[in-house]
C-alpha cells in the first residue's frame, strides 16, 4: 500500500508543460529525489504532492485517498513541507518559531485552539529537535539575529517538530556547511526506518542523492519524467541529457562520484 | 505562564488610572473622591453632567477608538506581512471620509453624517477585495497595492470636497479629517465592536502567529490561508470603519502601538492582541484628554496629539531595542 501516490498526473508553469501523466506510487521506508535542472518543475511537483496547489489534470492521493479532500489540520498531521525559502518579517524567537511546529495538535479543534496553549510535552519537543540541531542554547535568540545557515536549521527542526510521516523537502541542503548537508539529510534517513515514513527531496548535488536516495525522477527539459531506482537510473549519459552539460564518472569499489565539467 | 502576561496585567490596572485621568481633568478639576462620590450617584448636579454627559463618554470613546485602531494595525500587518502597515493603508478611512465630507456639504445631522461614514468605509471595503481578488490569486502586494491606489484616489475626493467647501464646512471637514473626539457621546456601539472583534481576533491568535511566517508554511502546518485571510479582512475592516467613524482619522495610533507592544512584550499574537488593544485604548484616553486641555479653551484634533506624542515614544523604544 502506497503512503503518497500520482496518477496522470500534469503539470504546466504557464504555457511551459513540466511533466505529463506522472504516475509513480511512494511507500513507507523510501527517499525519493527529484533531480532536474532550473526550472523543470521540481518544486511544483513538490508543492503539487503536498496539497498546496491543484495540478492541471490528475491527482494526487495521500494514504488512497485524494489529498484536496483532507482538512488542512489532518493533512499538517500526516505530511510537512520544508520550504526552499523562508518569510521573516516580524522575526519570533527560535522558541517560537519551533512551537509553530506542534500547530496542527494544539488547535485540531477550532474551539480549543482558544485557550489551550502548547503543553510542557510540546516544549520538551522543541527543544529535543533543537538538540538535534546543535541549537540548543539560542532559543531565545531572534530569527533576525541568526546566520542563514542557522535560520535554515531552525526552520528543519520546526519541521521535526511537526513530526509529519511524509517529509517533502524542497533542498533541505540550502545554506548549509558540508557537515550539516551530511548531518541532516541522514538524519531525515533514519527517519525512514520508522514504520510509514517516507521522505522526498528537491536536490541539485547528484552525489548526495545517490549517497541519502533510494529512489529518484528525473524530470527532463522538454516535459518528460523517468522514475525508478536510483542506482539503475542514473548514468553519465541520462545525466548529461539531464543537465545539458557533460559528467564524468569516478568509481572504486565503495562507490560512484559524478563530477560535472569535462 | 503567569510571566507571558505580566504586561496585559500592568495595562488592566493602567487603564482604570488612564480613565480616571481624563475624568478629573479639566475645565471644571475633580478630586478623585468627588469622581468616586459622583460615580455612586451622590455629587452635585453639576459635576453629574460633567461626568456623565461629557467626560465619560469622550473617555470611553477614546479608550474604544485607540483598541479598535490597534487591534486593526495588528491584523493588517499580519495580512500584508508588512510593517508598514496600518488601519488607514487600504483606503477605508478614505471611503468613510469621503462620504462624511459628502454628508458634511449637505448639511446633514450628526447621526447621518456618523452612518454615512460608515457606509463609505464599507464602500471602500468592497472595492478594494473585488478588484484585488479578480482573477489571480490574491497574493499581499495585490492586496497592498489595490488598496494604497483605492486610497489615493479618495484623497484625491477629499482634497476636491475641501476645495469646493464653504467657508464655514471647511473648519469642521478639517477637524474630522484629523481626527477628533469632542463630538462622541455613545461610546457603546464602538466599545461592544471591540470586545467582539477581539474575541474574534483572539480565537485566530494562534494562527495568525503561522500566518505571520508566510503562507505557504501556514498551508503547510494546518492553516486554510484562504478563509484565515477573508476572516482578518474583514475583521480588521469592520474595525477600522468603526473607529473612523467615532473619531476620524487619527493618524499613527494603528501604526504605533502594534510595533510598540511587539518591542514591549511579545510578537506571539496570544499576547500581543490583547496587550496592543489595552495599549491603543490607555495611550488614546492620554491623548484626548491633552488635545482637550493643554490648550484650554482651544480644542486640538486628538489626532495632532498622537502624533506629538507617538512619534518621539516609538522612536525611543525603536533606538533602546536596537541597543539591547
Amino acid at each position: 500500500m502506497s503512503l503518497l501516490a500520482t496518477e496522470n498526473l500534469t503539470l504546466a508553469a504557464g504555457p511551459t508543460t513540466l511533466c505529463r501523466d506522472l504516475t509513480v506510487q511512494f511507500h513507507e521506508g523510501e527517499n525519493w529525489a527529484i533531480l532536474g535542472a532550473n526550472g523543470s518543475g521540481k518544486t511544483t511537483l513538490l508543492h503539487t504532492l503536498a496539497g498546496l496547489r491543484p495540478a492541471e489534470s490528475g491527482i494526487v492521493l495521500l494514504r488512497q485517498t485524494e489529498i484536496s479532500r483532507f482538512r488542512h489540520i489532518e493533512r499538517a498531521k500526516q505530511l510537512g513541507l520544508l520550504l526552499q525559502q523562508s518569510e521573516t518579517v516580524f522575526p519570533a524567537t527560535v522558541m517560537e518559531t519551533v512551537l509553530t511546529g506542534r500547530h496542527p495538535y494544539v488547535s485540531d479543534y477550532f474551539w480549543r485552539s482558544i485557550w489551550q496553549w502548547e503543553s510542557q510535552r510540546d516544549y520538551q519537543l522543541a527543544h529535543e529537535c533543537l538538540q538535534q540541531l546543535q541549537l540548543s542554547g539560542m532559543s531565545e535568540r531572534r530569527i533576525d539575529t541568526l546566520s542563514g545557515g542557522e535560520k535554515r536549521r531552525v526552520e528543519i527542526a520546526t519541521l521535526l517538530a511537526q513530526d509529519p510521516a511524509i517529509c517533502l523537502l524542497d533542498e533541505p541542503n540550502n545554506e548549509l556547511d558540508l557537515n550539516f548537508q551530511l548531518k541532516i539529510l541522514s538524519l531525515f534517513q533514519q527517519r525512514t526506518l520508522k514504520p510509514e515514513h517516507l521522505n522526498i527531496m528537491v536536490l541539485h548535488d547528484v552525489n548526495l542523492a545517490l549517497r541519502f536516495c533510494s529512489h529518484a525522477i528525473l524530470l527532463f527539459p522538454e516535459g518528460t519524467a523517468r522514475y525508478g531506482k536510483i542506482s539503475e537510473l542514473l548514468n553519465t549519459e541520462t545525466l548529461e541529457q539531464l543537465y545539458q552539460c557533460p559528467f564524468h564518472c569516478l568509481s572504486d569499489d565503495k562507490r560512484t562520484v559524478y563530477l560535472p565539467g569535462n | 505562564m503567569l510571566a507571558r502576561f505580566g504586561l496585559t496585567g500592568f495595562l488592566f490596572v493602567l487603564a482604570p488610572v488612564c480613565l480616571m485621568l481624563a475624568l478629573s481633568v479639566g475645565s471644571l478639576p475633580l478630586s478623585v473622591s468627588e469622581i468616586w462620590a459622583t460615580l455612586g450617584g451622590s455629587g452635585s448636579e453639576v459635576q453629574h453632567a460633567v461626568i456623565f454627559d461629557l467626560r465619560l463618554p469622550r473617555a470611553l470613546s477614546a479608550f474604544a477608538v485607540g483598541g479598535l485602531l490597534s487591534l486593526a494595525g495588528v491584523l493588517l500587518q499580519v495580512l500584508l506581512r508588512n510593517p508598514l502597515a496600518d488601519p488607514y493603508i487600504m483606503g477605508i478611512s478614505g471611503g468613510a471620509s469621503v462620504f462624511a465630507l459628502l454628508a458634511l456639504t449637505a448639511g446633514a445631522s450628526a447621526g447621518t453624517l456618523t452612518g454615512s461614514a460608515f457606509v463609505g468605509g464599507m464602500v471602500s471595503m468592497i472595492i478594494v477585495f473585488g478588484l484585488a481578488h479578480g482573477r489571480q490569486a490574491w497574493t499581499p502586494t495585490r492586496l497592498l497595492l489595490t488598496g494604497v491606489v483605492v486610497a489615493a484616489g479618495w484623497g484625491a475626493l477629499i482634497s476636491f470636497l475641501l476645495t469646493i467647501a464653504s467657508n464655514e464646512n471647511v473648519r469642521g471637514m478639517l477637524f474630522w479629517l484629523m481626527g477628533d473626539l469632542s463630538h462622541s457621546r455613545q461610546p457603546a456601539p464602538s466599545l461592544i465592536i471591540l470586545v467582539l472583534a477581539l474575541i474574534g481576533a483572539y480565537v485566530f491568535a494562534r494562527a495568525l502567529n503561522v500566518l505571520a511566517r508566510g503562507e505557504l508554511t501556514a498551508a503547510t502546518l494546518g492553516v486554510n490561508p484562504f478563509r484565515l485571510k477573508i476572516a482578518i479582512y474583514v475583521i480588521a475592516s469592520l474595525v477600522t470603519a468603526t473607529a473612523v467613524t467615532v473619531a476620524g482619522n487619527v493618524a499613527f495610533v494603528g501604526l504605533i502601538i502594534p510595533h510598540m507592544t511587539r518591542l514591549l512584550s511579545s510578537s506571539d499574537h496570544r499576547i500581543l492582541v490583547p496587550n496592543a488593544v489595552l495599549l491603543g485604548g490607555c495611550f488614546m484616553v492620554i491623548a484626548d484628554t491633552a488635545a482637550r486641555t493643554l490648550l484650554a479653551p482651544v480644542q486640538l484634533p486628538v489626532g495632532v496629539i498622537t502624533a506629538f506624542i507617538g512619534v518621539p515614544l516609538f522612536l525611543f523604544l525603536l533606538h533602546r531595542s536596537r541597543l539591547s
